[in-house]
């Protein structure tokens, strides 16, 4: 078996052992085929949650590896670049203005798309370069986020709470109806993402190397920057920013599998099975509560992505 | 002496200096509220702006700011997680811990900082050090409302809620950190043309950069200590200083630190003025007119770039 | 394989400033032309012009007849290849796969290699002397052998031209002799169009059977070595006194004077 099966095999065999022991052992084994009450529990609580986890990771580890690979720098990730603090801040902003957190989602969809715009066009000079867009999206993302805090401190209690529950990214309280929107776009968006790798690999060779074999480096850009952009606000959306997970993935696939360019299955693999483990953990009692997923994926991905900044730049 | 509180005029503020009547209900607005607030924004302000002229000295990188490089958010969360680990706790004895985690911070990113001089790496590296911090901030939070309720009035960065006691405490950080940064000024302009030529001309390229960091981190904890994390004056005031024309480091330091303190103090006023009876946050009215500016000096040095 | 490329009032302006004016020129199938000038004389624009990934301002590139405007990108990417002077080395990318990478014009997305891929790359692997190195890291290659690897992706797009700008730069010696052997023998198996920006006027007079020298964005002159390599064009093209000395049947040497 070569490499890349070996990796494929144990990383289903990942996936499936840790959805198998979330649904059915999890906080207390369940018996569905006996009890009608552990049915109801595992189609309507612990089912959804897990395929949440699952679903929201694929998205967020394929859209991360497609952005990294296009602007040929492995930190420059959608959650970096402004996409989610741009989605966290839309959501921010709807539920203080509206109250409640019903319209949350929209506002997040809404402000990562914003936001997703604001870069491509601030970054547009005749053309797009990956060092201005990457410099713009993280000046962006600060000024978000800053934003996103201002907005904390104005709200009455009740929203800033409200506001910090969303924040804070978790696949509690999943529904069906977001995994459905959720899985929708991450196989859209997968699809349209796998079209492209074609492009977005060959541009890694610079763009007038792409030129000369006849691709349009812009255009790949614009499109699958836009689509990413979309994949990450609608995870904000129904998940809250789980960060680092869109960060993350590609690097582990790209290490792992000792391939270059994008491997967008792999990462999309990968990224299923960080936010799943991040699940895992959160169903853990930790000084007496339980803590987000989002938590946990920004506990193990900060520090992965300082070091891999510091054997980066020790290569140069 | 611009405030929600009309009435107050200069003869209530000579009343106030001559100290004959202390009890006069002006006198205690003046002394308590208004004279803090105002020493807060000039020591905030300052602090923060010297500090932004010595990091982005060091980096050799007009894009750094202590509060873009997550040193900021190092004594943030430090101080958080002392007061979610301890419980509650007189300000002045959060400095060790801000210290700290400055400190750690600083020193995080500028090993990195060092091994590449690349504009790009330093500020990923903030934002990815700033990111994590913030995310394990939030942890915190969850687990403490008390901890949400000192957070979330505080993250934005104000000038009003720093007693005497903690003033003081800053103060004398903050002096540690400028007697720290004018010792290593001329050796900044050394370092200015390269670390190489540096230390060809005999300036100790590790020394220089361990005491400037080490005034950073100081100059920064003083700040966060009675401001918050106030981002953005760090970055605005020393090219406000090279825009107003200083070229030696000593004289960029010194004009930045002018300026910085202005800034802070200016956004504070504007923003008890501009809406009646809403005060807007320092931090705030500071984080309005420098996220475009940063934006808009991206796009230049991006030029650069491409 | 032949194929007529013609340039006719080409002007183009960058920022401003005017970086070629009114070039006309025309290069036979089968040669192998040398641009020389100075620093900023507008030698890549020209070169990354004819591969159109700058517009003209005015005039127009044509190639057998049709202009290259009109034609879709992946068809002028099937008749010219072109080598940047700095292209980017993927991290981690290997020899072999970096050469299959030539065929991007004749693939789309999800399509595997065909027969005739697979063929291309070997043939370019084998014209290269890259066959042995086909699975190395290209990130670890010396210069030189870099430098191959490079040229045997432009090799496998299978053009009739080929571009090449300061395909010499950073290597030593040996290996710019190396390299400009390999192209020359390429051109004599192949008859491939060899367009190509080189710095060292001796080594273009040896390796180029026509010298175009541009200086402030036209033709300063052009010909065979023998025919412009004089010291008083060089001197005026460099503003540096120049000394020529020419050997009966040698290529002309250029020396400080």
């Amino acid at each position: 078996m070569t490499r890349i099966t070996v990796l494929y095999v144990t990383l289903a065999g990942l996936l499936l052992g840790l959805a198998f022991a979330l649904l059915v052992v999890g906080q207390g084994e369940l018996h569905p085929f006996s009890v009608p009450l552990d049915r109801t529990i595992l189609l309507h609580f612990r089912a959804p949650r897990v395929a949440l986890a699952l679903v929201t990771g694929a998205g967020l580890g394929m859209a991360g590896t497609a952005v990294q690979t296009l602007l040929r720098n492995p930190l420059a990730s959608p959650d970096i670049i402004g996409f989610s603090a741009g989605a966290a801040a839309g959501a921010a902003l709807v539920i203080v203005v509206s109250g409640t957190g019903v319209w949350a989602g929209a506002g997040a969809v809404l402000g990562g798309s914003v936001t997703a715009a604001l870069v491509l066009a601030l970054a547009w000079r005749g053309g797009i370069a990956p060092l201005p867009l990457v410099l713009i999206g993280v000046s962006l993302s600060l000024l978000l986020a800053a934003a996103t805090d201002v907005l904390l401190s104005l709200a009455p209690d009740l929203q800033a709470s409200e506001v910090t529950r969303f924040l804070s990214g978790s696949f509690a309280g999943a529904e069906w109806h977001r995994v459905g929107w959720m899985g929708a776009i991450t196989i859209i968006g997968g699809v349209f993402l796998a079209w492209h790798t074609f492009a977005v690999d060959r541009l890694g060779m610079g763009d007038d190397m792409a030129r000369a074999l006849g691709l349009g480096p812009d255009g790949v850009r614009i499109r699958v920057v836009a689509v990413s952009a979309v994949m990450v606000s609608v995870s904000v959306a129904v998940a809250g920013p789980i960060p680092f997970v869109a960060f993350l993935s590609g690097p582990l696939a790209r290490q792992l599998s000792k391939q270059s360019g994008t491997v967008l299955l792999l990462s999309g693999g990968i990224g299923a099975a960080l936010a799943l483990g991040a699940e895992a953990l959160s169903g853990m009692l930790i000084f007496g509560a339980h803590l987000p997923a989002g938590v946990f994926t920004a506990l193990i991905g900060g520090p992965a992505m300082l070091g891999i900044l510091f054997l980066n730049t020790r290569q140069q | 002496m611009i405030g929600a509180r009309s009435g107050i005029g200069l003869a209530e503020f000579q009343v106030w200096l001559a100290g004959t009547a202390p009890d006069d209900a002006a006198s205690i607005v003046l002394g308590e509220m208004r004279l803090p607030r105002t020493v807060t924004a000039l020591l905030a302000g300052g602090a923060l702006g010297l500090g932004g002229a010595l990091i982005q000295g060091l980096s050799r990188n007009p894009l750094a700011d202590p509060g873009l490089l997550g040193i900021n958010a190092g004594a943030a969360f430090a101080m958080v997680a002392t007061v979610w680990w301890l419980g509650p706790m007189a300000p002045a004895l959060l400095l060790f811990p801000a210290l700290c985690g400055a400190a750690l911070a600083a020193l995080t990113v500028s090993s990195i900082a060092t091994l590449s001089t690349s504009p790009v790496t330093l500020i990923l590296a903030g934002a990815a050090l700033t990111a994590l911090l913030s995310a394990a901030l939030r942890g915190l939070i969850l687990l403490d409302p008390y901890a949400l309720e000192v957070y979330r009035h505080w993250a934005v960065g104000a000038v009003d809620r720093a007693d005497v006691a903690t003033l003081q405490t800053a103060a004398l950080v903050a002096l540690a950190g400028v007697v720290l940064s004018l010792t290593v000024a001329r050796w900044l302009d050394v370092l200015a043309l390269g670390a190489d030529m540096a230390q060809s001309l005999g300036a100790g390229v590790g020394r220089i950069r361990l005491v400037g960091l080490t005034a950073v981190a100081l100059l920064c904890t003083a700040a966060v200590m009675v401001a918050g994390p106030i981002a953005f004056v760090g970055l605005l005031a020393p090219h406000m200083a090279r825009l107003t024309g200083a070229g030696g480091m000593l004289s960029q330091m010194l004009r930045a630190a002018l300026f910085g303190g202005g800034l802070l103090l200016i956004a504070d006023i504007l923003g008890r003025v501009i809406v009646p009876g809403v005060a807007i946050e320092a931090g705030l009215g500071v984080t309005v007119i420098g996220g475009p500016f940063l934006i808009w000096l991206v796009r230049r040095q991006a030029e650069g770039l491409t | 394989m032949s194929a007529q490329l013609e340039v006719q009032n080409l002007s183009i302006t960058l920022a401003g400033r005017r970086v070629l004016n009114d070039l006309s020129l025309g290069f036979a199938a089968g040669s192998v032309t040398a641009i020389i000038g100075p620093n900023g004389c507008g030698k890549s624009t020209f070169l990354r012009t004819l591969v159109r990934i700058l517009d003209p301002s005015h005039g127009a590139i044509s190639l057998d007849g049709i202009d290259i405007r009109n034609l879709a990108a992946r068809a002028l990417a099937q008749h010219i290849a072109f080598l940047p002077q700095t292209p980017q080395t993927p991290d981690g990318l290997r020899v072999a796969p970096l050469v299959e990478r030539g065929r991007t014009p004749y693939m789309r997305p999800f399509q595997p290699l065909r027969q005739t891929d697979r063929d291309a790359v070997t043939a370019a692997l084998e014209a290269t002397g890259m066959t042995d190195l086909k699975d190395r890291r290209v990130d670890r290659l010396s210069g030189g052998q870099r430098q191959r690897a490079w040229i045997a992706l432009t090799v496998a797009q299978q053009t009739p031209i080929l571009i090449l700008d300061e395909p010499t730069t950073y290597l030593d010696l040996p290996h710019q002799i190396e390299i400009l052997r390999m192209v020359r023998k390429l051109n004599a198996e192949t008859g491939k169009t060899v367009i190509m920006v080189l710095h060292d006027i001796n080594l273009a007079s040896h390796y180029a059977d026509r010298i175009i020298a541009l200086k402030n964005g036209t033709v300063a002159f052009d010909g065979t070595p023998q025919e412009v390599v004089s010291a008083a064009n060089l001197s005026a093209l460099f503003d540096t006194d120049l000394q020529v000395r020419q050997d009966a049947g040698q290529p002309p040497l250029v020396l400080p004077k």
